[in-house]
């Protein structure tokens, strides 16, 4: 404990300072009461007393001043008129006034009217002779008014002085001069008295003329004269002045604080103020209070030392016993009793806590066992913050048993030590953790595992004081554990639910769905969510019995169970999932869950779907009873044969059959057999017995029957063993019996016509759409070589590379379309020969499946033949080709050469004949007038030789041109083309007129140029050889001849001899003379090349003088049949 | 236009004699220069001397050592003669001939009548035309460059 002399927090101390301080400032209090009021009561007194002084003084100056102002008057009255006019008589006369003499130290003195001292007394003054005139106190004296001067400094007297002044009147009261005393206060005088007399030991008087704010007088001499301080310094002094009389407290002028009083002196209109300083006005009452302040003191020490004293007396046991409690609660050892000092007050106080020690003694006992013995972990920390207020760390302070057990630790590790110590890899989360929980005080509660002792554990934390926490460990591994092993059973038969083939719906006793599987979902065609708080009854579903009808609300399995509270079990439902029209058949099974008090807590619905099975039982129904309608429809026979006893059941339709009545036929098996073909009994009874014995597993045999009639049916009777006894023998054999007749009949023909395919010397093959081989007959395996087995896994693509894929399907569509088809080509055989075939293929349609039925026949002896026809004619070929190769190679040549010589010719050929052409026309020019007319008409010839020979050339030239020319072969408008073609011509032969006509619309396809130029020769021919006659005619067309349509130009002009026709078309060739027609003979030449050109024919129709008709074709005859008739297709050449 | 120049390429003396008669007929009196075969045109047109450049070149196309559309060519080909006037006067109208002569640039392509009137005619065409109506293309001297 910190030692303090005056420890504030001591509540001794306390206690004593505030006893004192009450004691103190009270007699304070009356100290200064006391002290003030004496002094304010003193201050008045000494008032009153200086004012009561002052006014005797002031009344006995202004009975003085009074007695003056008598005798001044009195002496004033005695100045005559004789006295004043003569101023020595004046003089004695005032000097015969002693009296006055007496009243006034300064002497008196009369002016005149005019201001002029004429008399004066004592004559030592001077002042005699002197005027006074413009001086106040004369003028008013000279006005009738007694006055007192303003105190002034006399000169003639060298003192202040001040003058009291009366008039002197005539007889008739008018004022002719004045009489005037001196008061010399530089010398003593009746205001002596104030100088004298002394106002306390250091105040004094003051006589104040307050008109002319002097003072006249004074106690202090030094202040005669001496003037007031201006008006507003000194605020009671200006109040003395405007006429207050009392007492005040004020500065006199030299700054002293004094206590006045003041009283007027109404004679001269003064006024007297008696002051004191304050300093000695007060001294008394300062005296009393300093004794006041000693006694108070005194008091004060004693009061103070008498509560100390008595304070601590009365306090020391209770402080004792907190100092034994400050060391008990140091102390670890057990509380013990507090001594009990006086039975007073404290004595109780301690007597009770010592009570209450028990009790928490006992209490704490408690704690502490609770502590130690509790099964949890228990420790109580100190949390460690920073600068920042951040927890950093934690001290462990306690711990309990169950601690370092729960959490294997010891005390001496722990207590004390910094958790940073005891764990160094604490995370700083838990001392945030920690922290909060010490800083706020908010509890925290969670659970953690611990890696160190391999436990859970739940910790409850808590603040149970500042800064502190104490935690609360359980070890929670158990129920960890327990809840994961409940979580994963959780777990696992929510997965066995997931999984469940069976849907598994749980109900609450409302019948809303509570819980559901996947499965449940699947069936009932609802998602979860939209299953979840579904109803059982909710219309979205449709529920139908075994019968397929509607299920009526209350037999709804949840609704059943409801009401039942019985389990249900296999109840097949059928069910309409919602939106879905398929039916699906469920078996649902349910229980009821009920509680403790018998009440259902929820249904649980578990169902699978049986939908394939039900339909597979009616199936199997309706096979049943198909199956009776079938024996029926079928006209079987049916019997029920017991072979141990040998007694049969034979149908009705049985006997029927076998044309009997029911009634006639014997039930026992010999009537069956009986009936039987005796050939075909043998084998009916073997085959029988085969089936008892187990041979055989079943009966069945084909055999002849016979009816009643007598004539035999074929039947097929066929059987099974259906029951057997114990030992196995058979006790029931079921059958039927068909009668086939029919059949057999059929099989017969069929047979037939097998033996005949087979037989048939051609191969024949059934072959399927898909070129599989259905069947195929010996001669087929004969020729390709093949067993018929191995050809049945072949197709028609294996054996002939012809009718593959496309062209295959190609072949089948055209037999199919046209039902038969014939065609050649060569097969494979199996060791790879190439065999020629003809083929008749015919499209079969058989049983809905379609075949094609192909009669083949080897054609190899034909095709041998044939192809070596073929080999010669090849070889015929070749050798043409040959030659026309050559040919051709020899034509280019030539073609070539021609071409060389055309270009010569054109160059070479037409200089020497431009040169025998100049110079002949120059010989004729220049020799004119030698030569006779007969030589120039020589020379022009040589000339007009020479350009025909010019021309001729030019046309060779042409004409060679042709053969060379390119083709552009195109269609044309022949019409068109005559029409220019005659149209330049006419412009030619501008001189003709050449009726021309031209038949519309004809065309053929060929090359322009060279069309142009042969239809411009043979028109150019027209016009040429219609000339003579009178109306020429040139006409082009189209006509048949000789069953060819032909183009044709005809003209009406010479004609000529057929005669010659052939060599027309040569070239050079002319049928006129040169003088009949001119030409050069290539025209026509040039027309043929061109038609030659295009593979077509020229020839002419003419006779002399009947014109001529040139007929052409191009590029091929059209058959007049042919463009008239119809029929065969045109044929090129 | 008696300045003007005339050179005939034409190796046919007969040929040579007609033409000049023909110009001289219709009094086309400029001098004519004649080359008897292609050489000797070009060694005259591309020679380094002061005689005249020909106002226009007739050429035939059969020439001996070098044929006409090669002197053609050449012609065309030197920047000193490619704006010279050449006019082909041959006895051919083979087509390859017309469509080659014009491909080279050839001013005109005249075909030699036989008729020797229709020639002279053509020639006195072909000299008016050429020497009169023609504005020849801006006159270089021949020779060597002049340093510049």
């Amino acid at each position: 404990m910190k030692l303090n002399l005056f420890p504030l927090q001591s509540f001794r101390a306390r206690l004593t300072l505030f006893s004192l301080a009450i004691f103190v400032g009270s007699i304070w209090s009356l100290a200064y009461f006391i002290s003030t009021t004496l002094g304010n009561d003193t201050e008045r007194l000494l008032g009153e007393t200086q004012f009561s002084k002052v006014s005797i003084v002031a009344e006995d100056i202004d009975q003085k001043l009074n007695t003056r102002f008598q005798a001044l008057e009195r002496t004033a009255q005695k100045v005559t008129a004789a006295q004043l006019s003569d101023p020595k008589a004046l003089q004695a006369s005032l000097e015969d006034r002693p009296a006055v003499d007496v009243l006034f130290n300064g002497g008196f003195y009369v002016a005149d009217f005019n201001g002029k001292v004429i008399a004066d007394f004592p004559l030592s003054t001077g002042r005699l002779g002197l005027n006074y005139s413009g001086r106040d106190y004369i003028e008013n004296a000279l006005k009738g008014i007694n006055n007192v001067s303003k105190p002034f400094f006399g000169a003639t007297l060298g003192a202040p002085i001040f003058v009291m002044i009366v008039p002197i009147r005539d007889a008739q009261g008018k004022v002719v001069a004045a009489l005037a005393g001196v008061i010399n206060l530089g010398k003593p005088n009746f205001l002596n008295k104030i100088a004298t007399v002394r106002e306390g030991k250091t105040g004094g008087y003051l006589l104040v003329a307050p008109q002319y704010r002097l003072v006249i007088t004074a106690t202090d001499k030094t202040r005669i004269m001496e003037p007031l301080p201006a008006k507003g310094v000194l605020p009671l002094i200006d109040r003395f002045i405007e006429g207050y009389e009392g007492t005040g407290v004020t500065l006199n002028p030299r700054g002293v604080e004094v206590l006045t009083s003041a009283k007027r002196i109404p004679t001269a209109g003064w006024y007297l103020v008696a002051s004191l300083p304050t300093e000695e006005v007060y001294a008394p009452i300062r005296a009393m209070q300093r004794r006041v302040l000693v006694i108070s003191i005194f008091l004060t020490v004693f009061a103070g030392f008498l509560t100390w004293w008595m304070l601590r007396r009365q306090l020391d046991p209770v402080l004792k016993i907190a100092k034994i409690l400050a060391t008990l609660s140091n102390a670890t050892g057990p509380l013990q009793p507090l001594p009990i000092v006086r039975k007073d007050e404290i004595g109780d106080l301690i007597g009770g806590f010592n009570q209450l020690m028990g009790t928490l003694a006992e209490s704490e006992e408690r704690f502490k066992l609770l502590f130690t013995s509790i099964d949890q972990g228990m420790a109580l920390h100190e949390i460690i913050v920073d600068a920042t207020g951040k927890p950093v760390d934690y001290v462990f302070i306690d711990i309990n048993g169950s601690y370092t057990r729960l959490l294997g630790v010891t005390r001496e590790m722990c207590i004390g030590k910094r958790i940073t110590e005891v764990m160094p890899k604490v995370e700083q989360y838990w001392i945030d953790l920690f922290g909060k929980v010490a800083l706020t005080g908010k509890p925290s509660y969670y659970e953690n595992y611990l890696e160190t002792t391999g436990k859970y554990y739940s910790t409850y934390s808590f603040s149970p004081k500042k800064n502190q926490f104490a935690v609360l460990v359980n070890d929670i591994s158990e129920r960890k554990i327990a809840e994961e092993k409940k979580r994963i059973s959780e777990m696992r038969y929510r997965d066995l639910l997931a999984n469940l083939e069976t849907g598994v719906v749980i109900h609450a006793p409302d019948t809303s769905i509570t819980m559901n599987n996947p499965r449940a979902s699947e069936l009932l065609g609802l998602s979860d969510d939209q299953l979840k708080g579904k109803e059982a009854i909710d219309p979205a579903w449709t529920f139908l019995d075994e019968g397929k009808n509607p299920l009526p609300l209350e037999m709804y399995p949840v609704n059943r169970i409801l009401s039942s509270k019985q389990a249900i079990k296999n109840k097949l439902l059928g069910i309409y999932q919602p939106g879905k029209t398929e039916l699906i058949w469920l078996i649902v099974n349910g229980f009821p869950s009920l509680n403790n008090a018998g009440e259902i807590s929820e249904i649980v619905i578990s169902f699978f779907d049986v939908t394939e099975r039900v339909l597979a039982e009616n199936a199997l129904r309706k096979i049943q009873q198909g199956f009776e309608f079938a024996v029926q429809g079928a006209q079987l026979g049916v019997w029920d044969l017991n072979p141990q006893t040998g007694a049969v059941i034979y149908s009705n339709l049985w006997a029927q059959m076998m044309g009997y009545s029911p009634e006639e036929v014997e039930p026992n098996i010999d009537f069956f057999m009986q009936h039987i073909h005796p050939d075909d009994l043998a084998s009916v009874k073997e085959r029988l017995a085969d089936h008892l014995e187990g041979r055989k597993s079943s009966y069945e045999s084909e055999h002849r029957f016979r009816t009643k009639s007598g004539r035999y049916l074929w039947v097929m009777d066929r059987g099974k063993i259906v029951e057997s006894d114990q030992e196995g023998h058979p006790i029931r054999v079921t059958g039927i019996i068909a009668d086939i007749t029919k059949l057999k009949d059929t099989e017969k023909f069929l047979l037939l016509t097998r033996l005949s395919v087979e037989s048939a010397s051609d191969a024949f093959y059934w072959i399927k759409p898909d070129g599989h081989f259905v069947n195929v007959n010996e001669a087929a395996c004969r020729m390709l070589g093949y067993t018929r087995e191995e050809l049945l896994q072949l197709s028609v693509s294996d054996l002939d590379e012809n009718y593959r894929g496309e062209s295959w399907s190609n072949h089948y569509s055209q037999v199919k379309s046209f039902g038969s088809v014939n065609i050649e080509t060569v097969h494979r055989a199996k060791n790879g020969e190439l065999i020629p075939v003809e083929i008749a293929a015919n499209y079969i349609q058989f049983e809905g499946e379609e075949y094609n039925c192909a009669f083949v026949r080897d054609i190899s002896d034909r095709k041998l033949a044939e192809e070596k026809l073929r080999e010669s004619e090849k070889k015929q070929s070749e050798i043409l080709e040959q030659r026309v190769r050559d040919r051709t190679i020899q034509m280019e040549a030539a073609n070539k050469e021609l071409e060389a010589f055309a270009y010569s010719v054109s160059h070479d050929l037409r200089a020497p004949l431009r040169g025998i052409d100049g110079w002949s026309l120059a010989l004729s020019e220049d020799y004119r007038d030698k030569l006779d007319e007969k030589a120039i008409n020589y020379l022009d010839r040589v000339r007009s030789e020479t350009q025909r020979m010019g021309r001729l050339i030019d046309d060779v030239l042409k004409l060679s041109l042709l053969s060379r020319a390119w083709m552009k072969p195109q269609s044309l408008n022949l019409s068109a083309m005559a029409q220019t073609v005659t149209e330049r011509l006419q412009g030619l032969f501008a001189t003709r007129e050449v009726h021309v006509q031209i038949q519309p619309g004809l065309s053929a396809n060929g090359d322009f140029s060279l069309v142009e130029i042969g239809l411009t020769n043979l028109f150019e021919n027209a016009f040429k050889f219609t000339e003579g006659v009178p109306v020429a005619k040139v006409e082009f067309g189209q006509e048949p001849v000789d069953g060819v349509l032909a183009f044709f130009v005809r003209d009406n002009g010479a004609g000529f001899d057929m005669a010659y026709a052939s060599k027309l078309f040569g070239a050079f060739q002319r049928m006129h003379t040169q003088a009949e027609f001119a030409g050069t003979g290539i025209g026509l030449a040039t027309v043929q090349r061109v038609i030659n050109r295009h593979g077509g024919r020229v020839w002419v129709d003419t006779k002399p003088g009947m014109g001529a008709t040139f007929y052409f074709t191009l590029g091929g005859d059209y058959d007049i049949q042919s463009n008239y008739a119809g029929g065969r297709q045109p044929k090129r050449h | 236009m008696t300045s003007k120049v005339i050179m005939l390429v034409e190796d046919n003396q007969s040929d040579i004699e007609l033409t000049k008669r023909a110009f001289l007929k219709h009094h086309i009196s400029n001098e004519l220069l004649i080359a008897h075969d292609g050489q000797e045109a070009l060694d005259y047109l591309f020679a380094t001397d002061t005689s005249p450049m020909p106002a226009v070149v007739l050429l035939d196309l059969k020439l001996p050592r070098v044929d006409g559309l090669e002197v053609l060519r050449r012609i065309r080909d030197d920047e000193r003669t490619r704006r010279l006037p050449v006019v082909i006067l041959t006895s051919s109208k083979e087509e390859p001939d017309v469509i080659k002569s014009y491909d080279l640039g050839v001013n005109s392509y005249i075909r030699k009548p036989v008729d020797f009137v229709q020639f002279s005619n053509a020639i006195q065409t072909l000299g008016l035309y050429w020497l009169v109506l023609n504005e020849s293309p801006p006159q270089r001297s021949k020779g060597p460059e002049e340093e510049s």
